[in-house]
């Protein structure tokens, strides 16, 4: 069409020109580092656990009778709540561990391998009765589970039992089987029963999918349980769990969490900014494009005369139309150049200063796309008006 | 050329109901140079828009170039202005952001011709009045006489079978009435068919046949010997 | 004049009252956006203790494993890359050895535990309670504030005293909120003493112990440090350490190099800072006689804002969105200017008339500017609503009922911002409006 004239006519007439290229040029740098930011949120939000998460419970006691001071009695304790909690029904798997998932924290220590080049590789490690496996169900992949045999709770103890996580064993021993091998954290030798698979949970330390289980009571500071439940019946099994246990032993008080909830507060801060820049992008679009519609309005009234000139002159009213489009077209792309050289500056800047992100091409064309489409919509109803100026208005004197 | 029979036009607000044309009919054969003339509110400007095809009418029927134009949908009536009609205003309409090249081009580019055609006729046409040498001034940087040529240019470049011309000189001094007048004695002799809409009876006078309007209706149709004598 | 003008400009925004609210709306919903990303950031980012924090430092000390240095950056106890490669806490032997200097003008060692509290059965059940051991200095060193009586003194802290310092919730909870300075209250297996009752006191970060979870509540107990070998409680936060040892007796916990206790000193000048890391790093090297401390001599004291830094407390994430709120503010500025633009050469006709009435350039000028530096502080002022409203939505999701709150600083920011957004957006307009012709517009 006349790309020509009409860009001319637009270098004439700057101010409009330039504050569209502008905002569209802005625009188009915040939507895409705003997306860029809500991409990588999710990603930190989607690795799954592998656990049953959704059916899971934590459940807390917290002992102030002095006869908790003695370890014989927190182990019956202990035993005796495992015994209680399994008895509620819809209770599926019960263990008795200091494993709390998605706390971004928890327990870790160094081990290295008996036998092999004595680098020690730090992991995730907590204690827990047998039934570990069944309560996050997860799978036993080689060797065995944890049995009531392997449990010491002996605090004078210098060996120990565990299972491992398939990554764990990858790490330690990368080909070969973990099971029947030995471990050292310092003091005696750990025996490797079992190997388990899937694990994952977010750490401090980039140990996110290394974890041992020692065989163990969980008790001193309290005994600690994490329940599953059948499927959908969390909401009914977590009041009977407080009553059952006071009633077992009411020397203490007890506090429980679902998994659920703890997995959406450690997810808080990413939501918080996945909404924040949802509702930056919208907003933006929304007014950028409104901005467009009223510029673009006020040009359409200014240009009534010519407009009627031009109908007049045989131009049909989709020419007129074509004519305002074309003219955001210009316009929009001109401000998407100088957007694409805006958006990987604002990109470098939020990379160098605040360890955002590099920004992904993918995300530029779609915003490109957006601010195309939002352009011809924004000018859709203006250039309409146009079309309906009367060729009249030509011979009308001023 | 141009043939109304009855033509009638009414506008209508919430208050009043204006009858600007009343049982209007003429005739405009073929080659013709006309001037219109009536004092304001006699319908002139109302019978320029619809022989332009820039509004339609209420009632009769006008042919133009032995079609009838009723049943003409906007863009076959885009079309015949396109191609068929060219306009000259009064306020000449200039597109003030673009420069003369650009506003001689504009009728062509809803043609849809090439690149090179247009610029061969727009040369030719700006040649033609007498501007190539401010082939790429802007509008406010010309006189009123200057910008009248563009907007003479901008018609002939077009190349219609007819010129409608709405006071062609009201903007302009003594001596560049003259001038456009010269232009269009010159463009009529070459064949184009002239109707002006005219104040001016020295103006009037350089047509072959004058119309009067009064009251949305013509008049009286004469030719003044005398001020014939006085052309030349 | 002035007056006149603001008259004008009045009138004129009342004649199209759509237009006008849509300008307002523009500019609110910049100023709103800016103002609430900015203020979420300001909260992490400013110094919680102003006036103060620069005196206040914090110890550490790096007896990790010979072998790799304690990894930071990723996490790693919460530390970023910034962070100084050392545990981020000190042990218990080191804590009392630290605290016999007399160059810090004040210092305390502290740790949380956790503790059963046994109120009168009438007014409820035991229950178990998080639990700060710290020195008498902490309270004037973070400027705990105090409804009734104040904490202890040095002689408590040397002699072990059961004497406890309580929240203003527990109180609530226990005591009515009546003043209960001089009651008793048993925590454990003895009783201690209300020495003194905090004020409601919930700082946006918790400056003291930035390990874990800055922005969660402050402990509702305090007692002195020196009762943790004979009640034996041991820590309840973060801990370290790179020995697998025998922890079975609480003696050897506290003998162990685990790193469970945070360490603050206050120190008056420079040179005092110079002369506490010698004297820091002639410990050290002492200890290593025995054994101890083989890694690199690396005692890092820093200052509280330093360690903010090392903590990220004001995390990336922040910074992106405030950046980005800016910007966005900026469009509204320049969508601003167009519809100005068009608003006001709309009204060129009245200002033609004007002009040959004898109104000067800049009086045409000044009366618009005035138009938009009004609809800039009413888009302020509605911005800022939105703004308070939304911060106490996000505080509730964040962090727990953490308050954020628009301090004035952050309310001086905001007037500014939409003063200049005004003024910025509407100069272009207003200079535009006032250098029209006046006969151009007249003749027609």
């Amino acid at each position: 069409m006349e790309i020509g004239p009409i860009t001319r006519a637009l270098l004439r007439n700057k101010t409009r020109f330039i504050l569209i290229v502008l905002q569209i040029a802005v625009t188009l740098a915040v939507v895409t580092n705003a997306v860029n930011m809500i991409v990588e949120e999710r990603k930190q939000m989607n690795k799954a656990s592998g656990f049953d998460d959704d059916n899971l419970l934590f459940v807390r006691s917290r002992n102030f009778a002095p006869e908790f001071d003695q370890l014989e009695y927190r182990i019956a304790s202990a035993e005796s709540d495992l015994r209680a909690l399994r008895g509620i029904p819809g209770v599926k798997a019960v263990v008795n561990t200091n494993f709390l998932p998605w706390q971004g924290g928890g327990s870790s220590g160094e081990v290295n391998v008996i036998g092999g080049d004595g680098s020690p590789y730090r992991t995730q490690q907590y204690a827990a009765t047998p039934g570990f496996v069944q309560t996050l169900g997860v799978k036993i992949v080689s060797g065995r589970d944890l049995r009531d045999g392997d449990v010491d709770d002996d605090p004078n103890s210098t060996t120990g039992t565990v299972i491992i996580s398939r990554d764990l064993e990858k790490l330690l021993f990368k080909d070969k089987s973990a099971v029947g091998q030995q471990l050292t954290n310092g003091t005696g030798p750990i025996s490797v029963v079992g190997v388990f698979d899937p694990f994952y949970n977010p750490y401090g330390w980039p140990i996110h999918e290394y974890c041992a289980i020692f065989a163990g009571h969980v008790s001193r500071n309290g005994a600690r349980f994490l329940v599953r439940v059948e499927p959908g019946m969390l909401k009914q099994v977590a009041p009977m769990i407080e009553k059952r246990l006071i009633a077992t032993n009411e020397g203490r008080n007890v506090d429980l969490q679902t998994i659920p909830e703890v997995k959406s507060r450690y997810f808080r801060q990413n939501q918080i900014v996945i909404a924040a820049m949802g509702m930056v992008i919208f907003l933006i679009v929304v007014v950028t494009g409104l901005g467009i519609v009223g510029l673009t309005s006020f040009a359409v009234t200014e240009r009534t005369r010519q407009i009627g000139t031009r109908r007049a002159l045989g131009a049909t009213k989709p020419a007129i139309i074509r004519y305002f489009l074309m003219e955001n077209w210009i316009i929009t792309n001109s401000g998407l150049l100088l957007g694409i050289a805006l958006a990987y500056g604002l990109n470098y800047l939020l990379v160098t200063n605040t360890s955002g992100v590099k920004l992904d091409w993918r995300y530029v064309v779609a915003g490109v796309v957006l601010l195309w489409t939002q352009g011809v919509v924004a000018t859709l109803a203006p250039a309409m008006r146009a079309a309906a100026v009367s060729p009249v208005i030509a011979t009308r004197t001023v | 050329m141009l043939e109304m029979s009855s033509i009638r036009k009414v506008y209508r607000t919430d208050l009043v109901e204006t009858h600007a044309l009343e049982g209007l009919s003429l005739n405009v054969g073929a080659g013709e140079f006309v001037s219109v003339m009536g004092p304001s509110g006699s319908g002139k400007t109302t019978f320029l828009n619809i022989a332009g095809l820039l509004d339609v009418f209420d009632g009769g029927t006008y042919r133009l170039n032995g079609k009838d134009v009723s049943k003409l949908s906007d863009s076959e009536m885009s079309a015949i202005r396109n191609r068929n009609v060219g306009f000259i205003f009064q306020s000449f309409n200039l597109i003030p952001d673009l420069d003369v090249f650009d506003n001689v081009d504009v009728p062509l580019r809803y043609r849809g011709l090439g690149a090179s055609e247009r610029k061969q006729r727009i040369e030719k046409a700006v040649g033609l009045v007498g501007l190539t040498s401010r082939m790429h001034h802007l509008p406010s940087q010309m006189s009123g006489g200057q910008q009248q040529r563009v907007a003479i240019a901008r018609v002939l470049a077009a190349e219609p079978k007819l010129i409608l011309a709405d006071e062609p000189t009201g903007n302009l001094d003594s001596l560049m009435a003259r001038e456009i007048m010269d232009l269009l004695d010159d463009i009529n002799k070459q064949g184009t068919t002239i109707v002006m809409v005219t104040h001016s009876p020295e103006c009037a006078a350089r047509a072959s046949r004058e119309i009067h309007l009064l009251d949305g209706k013509v008049v009286d149709v004469e030719r003044p010997p005398a001020i014939v004598a006085a052309k030349g | 004049m002035l007056t006149y003008n603001t008259q004008i400009a009045l009138r004129s925004l009342r004649r199209h009252p759509l237009l006008a609210a849509v300008i307002v709306a523009g500019i609110a919903l910049g100023i709103w956006a800016s103002t609430t990303f900015t203020t979420v950031r300001h909260m992490f980012a400013r110094d919680p203790l102003p006036g103060h924090s620069q005196r206040l430092f914090y110890v550490r000390m790096d007896n990790w494993d010979p072998a790799r240095p304690y990894p930071t950056g990723n996490g790693g106890g919460g530390l970023t890359q910034l962070a100084a490669p050392v545990p981020p806490q000190i042990t218990y032997r080191d804590a009392v050895e630290l605290m016999r200097s007399n160059i810090p003008v004040r210092q305390t060692a502290d740790y949380v535990s956790s503790i059963v509290v046994f109120p009168d059965r009438k007014v409820s059940r035991p229950y178990t309670s998080p639990l700060r051991l710290c020195f008498s200095d902490f309270f004037p060193m973070f400027d705990v504030p105090f409804q009734y009586g104040r904490g202890w003194d040095k002689r408590a802290d040397a002699n072990a005293e059961q004497v406890v310092v309580i929240d203003d919730a527990t109180n609530q909870k226990l005591f009515g909120g009546a003043n209960s300075v001089g009651k008793h209250i048993r925590l454990a297996d003895r009783d201690f003493t209300i020495i003194g009752v905090l004020a409601p006191w919930r700082p946006f970060i918790r400056m003291y112990d930035m390990v874990g979870n800055f922005v969660a509540e402050p402990e509702p107990f305090y007692i002195p440090f020196s009762h943790a070998p004979k009640m034996q409680l041991r820590s309840f936060g973060n801990s370290d350490g790179w020995q697998s040892v025998n922890l079975a007796t609480f003696e050897q916990f506290l003998a162990s190099e685990i790193d469970f206790v945070q360490f603050w000193v206050e120190l008056r000048t420079p040179g005092d800072l110079a002369a506490y890391q010698r004297y820091v790093d002639d410990y050290v090297r002492q200890q290593k006689k025995s054994g101890r401390f083989q890694r690199p001599l690396l005692n890092p004291i820093r200052s509280m804002r330093q360690m903010m830094a090392e903590y990220g407390i004001v995390r990336p994430q922040l910074t992106a969105m405030a950046v980005m709120s800016i910007l966005f503010l900026a469009i509204c500025s320049m969508n601003l200017t167009g519809l100005l633009l068009g608003k006001f050469l709309a009204r060129a006709p009245e200002v033609s008339v004007r002009r040959a009435l004898g109104a000067r350039r800049i009086d045409i000028f000044m009366q618009h500017v005035i138009e938009c530096e009004l609809v800039g502080i009413a888009g302020g002022v509605v911005g800022m609503l939105l703004s308070i409203g939304t911060l106490r939505f996000i505080g509730k999701l964040i962090a727990d009922s953490a308050r954020f709150s628009l301090d004035l600083e952050m309310i001086g920011a905001a007037v500014f911002l939409s003063l200049v957004a005004g003024l910025l957006a509407g100069i272009y307009p207003a200079w535009r409006i006032c250098t029209v012709q006046p006969a151009v517009q007249l003749k027609g």
